[in-house]
């Protein structure tokens, strides 16, 4: 109680804590330069989507199911992670469904 | 009448306390600490597998793969702290069989030397050490103490432009030391005391170390465990730079007389306090954190001043690296040169009495960074040490950036050297733990690698407008976020108590010079003791500042030329320009304080 009247105890009693003034500091930045970034992202995308994936494959021939369905899991989990956009999945998506109905056709 | 020197006003400070063990901190660290294991693995999983820009390879791999590197550095430091455990304190040492199996020999109170090294330093400031050493306690009267002045300047009044330290050791009444070369700089120094001594235990303190007066008291009963090879106290640096206020060095910068003007800018900026340990010498990080929490791996290593040595375990390292010598050179001579010398086999005998006359007994390994050297082999030996929490003895800090560089680098080449030379990773005795932190002291001299690729990324990303990620998408952060804030609480626990600002920023700051102590190992330099200078110097601070001008010029331009992209609409990446302009705002940050460093004067000397 009595630290609670004498306001120089308490700047002492404060000054204890000084050293977490940096790190807190630290993450808040952080996470200010996220929402920033994440804001302008969602208004002017940058570069998001212009290159190929790595991990994305070719489609196969219909009759390898099991492929067709692991190139379609590949495409999906590179949507989910941001590493193409809908303009691309939808390309992407179109491109498998017209190899599909070609190959079906022969 | 004693000599006035700028540290005089310092007197009255008092020293830290050290932090109180916290075993529920410990866990929690722990916990942390693994979390952000887990965090980086898969952050870097995500970076190496998914995020790099196929079209900006030459720019995302390093940048990668610093921070992959960065990432081991992180993995050490929680291996580092993983815990910590004080050697239990104990009363001080009387009698010989205290600390020592006597095997039926006579018992008798132990003798301790106290050493003092000096080179060149100003002998009134030797002075003051020696006064203070005369002033230590020790409850036993039938303890015989020491003090010497090991004097490797040679001042013992032949060279009258020299001071006389000889004359000071006299009028002080304390032994003096002398030898006629600097082979083996300090640890020669002390390999030269210790043939004239004969102290069970000896203190070493350096020029400027004023030992309190009960150094002895709270050391020396550690060494009641056998194993006990040395017990390293806290280096603590009572002339450290006080917080200034920013109004009084606007005042003087500007050199306001107008009261009013003057009046104005108190108002302004007498609140705002800068330059506090200006020269990033706080050494508290290092000895209550780094090598406190040592302890624990039994890898706490010796740092020379304020350190005291059992001389048994000095001498039986230097023994056995004598009987390692003799034996490398017996063995060279056998298998390669008899045939071409053509020496008859009963010359042998005489060549290896020869050799035994010429070798000489080395205590502390003859190299720029002994301390640690020395240490670690005292650790393959299966010796033990200590790193004794409380602050018992005061020393001076560097007092501007040359002699700060001078220092660094030395430290810097010293481990480096150690690590091309004899890496612990590979040193037969070490525990696996010990070796681990070992390599994480050396380790972090190559940080200047990494840190180059981080200072550098924002302004390549000005300048060409390339990301070196994909896209800062929700993934990045999805990934990048947990990791950095994991990390930053980690380490704010593992440092608990301390504030790292400072040692943060000369981390980063101090890359250019780092830089050039690696590339001096790397071409194979011999490295050079160099005497850290006691007192200051403010003549030639600026020329090593170049490359952090160069740096933070590039950052701002780059920051301009892409604010007028974005003014006049032509930005292809508005997203990635907030992201690196707040990159940059860190490096400037960090990069800055070494600029004030070097044009740093106390503020009353400008008037």
């Amino acid at each position: 109680m009595q630290l609670i009247g004498n306001p120089l105890k308490q700047i002492i009693k404060m000054e204890k804590y000084h050293f977490l003034l940096k790190p807190i500091f630290f993450i808040f930045s952080l996470l200010f330069a996220t929402w920033l970034v994440v804001k302008i992202e969602k208004i002017s995308p940058s570069d998001f989507g212009k290159y190929e994936s790595y991990v994305s494959q070719e489609p196969c021939k219909p009759d390898n199911l099991p492929a067709n369905k692991q190139y379609l899991k590949n495409l999906c989990s590179d949507y989910k992670k941001g590493i193409i956009d809908n303009i691309l999945l939808e390309q992407k998506l179109t491109f498998f469904l017209d190899s599909l109905k070609k190959d079906s056709k022969k | 009448m004693l000599k006035q020197f700028y540290f005089d006003k310092f007197e009255d400070r008092k020293p830290y306390s050290a932090i109180p063990d916290n075993k529920y901190r410990s866990l929690l660290f722990q916990f942390t600490g693994i979390v952000t294991i887990g965090l980086g693995i898969a952050y870097l999983n995500w970076r190496w597998r998914f995020s790099l820009n196929p079209a900006a390879l030459w720019f995302s791999i390093p940048l990668v793969l610093a921070e992959t590197l960065s990432f081991f550095s992180t993995v050490m430091v929680v291996i580092n702290f993983w815990s910590n455990k004080d050697a239990e304190k104990t009363p001080p040492v009387h009698y010989l069989s205290e600390i020592e199996d006597l095997q039926g020999m006579p018992d008798r109170p132990i003798k301790i030397d106290v050493f003092i090294a000096s080179y060149n330093e100003d002998v009134e400031l030797v002075r003051l050490s020696i006064i203070d050493a005369k002033n230590l306690n020790y409850p036993f009267p039938d303890v015989e103490i020491k003090i010497y002045v090991l004097d490797d300047g040679r001042r013992d009044g032949r060279d009258p432009a020299k001071e006389n330290m000889k004359k000071v050791a006299e009028e002080e009444q304390v032994n003096y030391l002398i030898r006629e070369h600097n082979q083996g700089y300090k640890a020669g120094n002390l390999k030269n005391a210790m043939e004239k001594t004969n102290g069970d235990l000896f203190a070493i303190l350096d020029a400027d170390t004023r030992a309190f007066p009960d150094f002895l008291v709270h050391t020396t009963g550690y060494f009641k465990k056998q194993k006990v090879a040395w017990v390293q106290t806290p280096q603590w640096f009572y002339d450290i730079t006080d917080a200034e206020k920013l109004s009084s060095i606007i005042n003087s910068k500007l050199k306001l007389t107008n009261k009013k003007l003057i009046r104005l800018s108190d108002f302004l900026f007498g609140k705002i306090e800068v330059n506090e340990d200006i020269f990033g010498n706080e050494p508290r990080l290092f000895y209550d954190v780094i090598l406190r929490k040592r302890n624990f791996h039994n890898a706490a290593f010796c740092c020379g001043a304020g350190s005291i040595h059992r001389r048994e375990a000095v001498m039986s390292l230097a023994v056995k690296g004598f009987v390692e010598e003799i034996k490398k050179l017996e063995f060279d001579l056998i298998k390669k040169k008899s045939d071409q010398l053509k020496i008859h086999p009963d010359s042998f005998g005489d060549l290896k009495n020869s050799f035994l006359l010429h070798q000489e007994l080395i205590p502390f390994k003859f190299h720029a960074s002994e301390d640690i050297y020395t240490s670690m082999m005292m650790h393959a030996d299966k010796w033990e040490s200590v790193h004794h929490p409380d602050v018992e003895c005061k020393m001076l800090s560097t007092q501007d950036v040359d002699s700060w560089i001078k220092q660094h680098q030395r430290y810097a080449e010293g481990s480096l050297d150690i690590a091309f030379k004899d890496n612990p990773l590979f040193i037969k005795g070490l525990t696996w733990r010990q070796k681990l932190c070992y390599f994480n002291t050396i380790w972090s001299y190559f940080a200047p690698l990494w840190i180059l690729v981080f200072l550098f990324c924002p302004i390549v990303f000005f300048f060409s407008l390339t990301l070196p990620v994909k896209a800062y998408s929700f993934d990045f952060f999805k990934y990048f976020l947990p990791f950095q804030i994991m990390n930053t609480i980690t380490i704010t626990l593992g440092c608990w108590g301390i504030s790292t600002k400072r040692g943060d920023q000369y981390y980063i700051s101090s890359f250019w010079f780092m830089l050039m102590a690696l590339y001096s190992i790397a071409r194979g330099k011999k490295v050079k003791f160099n005497v850290t200078p006691k007192d200051r110097n403010f003549s030639k601070s600026t020329e090593h500042i170049l490359p952090h001008v160069i740096i933070i010029g590039l950052s701002l331009l780059g920051v301009a030329y892409n604010v007028v992209l974005l003014m006049i609409g032509h930005h292809p990446a508005a997203s990635g320009f907030a992201a690196n302009a707040f990159w940059c705002i860190f490096n400037i940050i960090s990069l800055s304080v070494i600029i004030r460093a070097a044009y740093w004067k106390p503020v009353e000397t400008n008037y």
